[in-house]
């Protein structure tokens, strides 16, 4: 089951997230993970973008812009926004078991 | 992953904000065809759920298992023939005639194996009446044969008395 964002705006519901095909194309517009900590202003609302266009691929950039100003928890939805980005890169990675990975990692925050 | 992907001077992608350093796209491109040979659709691969690549490559380990399981039994077949066709074709034989070859296919599934057991139990069964049969048959023989002139006398007196 695809990792999905629904909500509903100005009566019309959105479902976000990615294929292979969007990942692809936003990376095509210039979107680069890498970058996301150096250039969150351009690349945030890329990503956001991104995330239309798999079931939604003809709603204006104006509108997404809206609703990317008006959209709440802009913390968690970068989160689940970036989880949903790497979904279908993770498909294309071997799972390797819990007993193979042997370095462990904590974070700060 | 090879030294293509991690090269940015490859990519064509991301040149507004300079090379990405990997490019997902790339790599996408690439593995598309192998996806489609194992039977991905080009829409499910481009289109579809994320982690459709995840149920395409344990699809594929299972089919090679199975492969791996088919040839294995051809094996078996194979060997048997050449353990039966041995005697016939070692010319220092005392009896060069080919040892007879399997009936019936190995029973692999759990069915066939229930199916076999109540066959050789049916045949079990089958061997015990025909046993009984020959046996009565054979004491009845031997019991008449011993008791043939007792009985005859018994018949003729009996036929005598009659008349």
């Amino acid at each position: 089951m695809a990792k999905e964002i629904k909500f509903t705006y100005d009566g019309v519901e959105y479902t976000l997230g990615f294929t292979r095909r969007t990942v692809q194309m936003l990376e095509d517009q210039g979107f680069d993970s890498s970058k996301i900590g150096s250039m969150p202003a351009t690349m945030i609302p890329l990503l956001f973008e991104g995330a239309f266009k798999a079931h939604h691929r003809w709603t204006k950039p104006e509108v997404i812009q809206k609703i990317f100003e008006s959209i709440g928890n802009k913390e968690v939805l970068m989160e689940k926004l970036a989880e949903m980005y790497y979904e279908p890169i993770n498909a294309m990675m071997d799972e390797e078991s819990d007993a193979e990975k042997k370095v462990e990692w904590t974070a700060s925050w | 992953m090879d030294g293509k992907l991690v090269n940015p001077s490859d990519s064509t992608r991301g040149e507004g904000f300079g090379s990405a350093p990997l490019s997902f796209g790339q790599l996408f491109d690439e593995q598309c065809g192998l996806y489609m040979a194992m039977g991905m659709s080009y829409d499910d691969y481009w289109n579809g759920e994320p982690d459709m690549p995840k149920h395409y490559r344990k699809k594929r380990e299972t089919e090679r298992q199975f492969r791996n399981e088919e040839l294995w039994l051809q094996g078996m077949y194979v060997y048997e023939a050449i353990l039966a066709c041995a005697p016939a074709l070692n010319a220092m034989s005392k009896k060069p005639k080919p040892l007879p070859y399997s009936q019936k296919p190995y029973p692999i599934t759990s069915k066939d194996l229930e199916d076999t057991r109540d066959e050789q139990k049916m045949k079990q069964l089958e061997d015990g009446r025909q046993w009984m049969i020959d046996f009565a048959e054979k004491f009845n023989k031997e019991f008449y044969a011993k008791h043939k002139q007792t009985m005859k006398g018994g018949d003729g007196d009996a036929s005598t008395g009659q008349s």
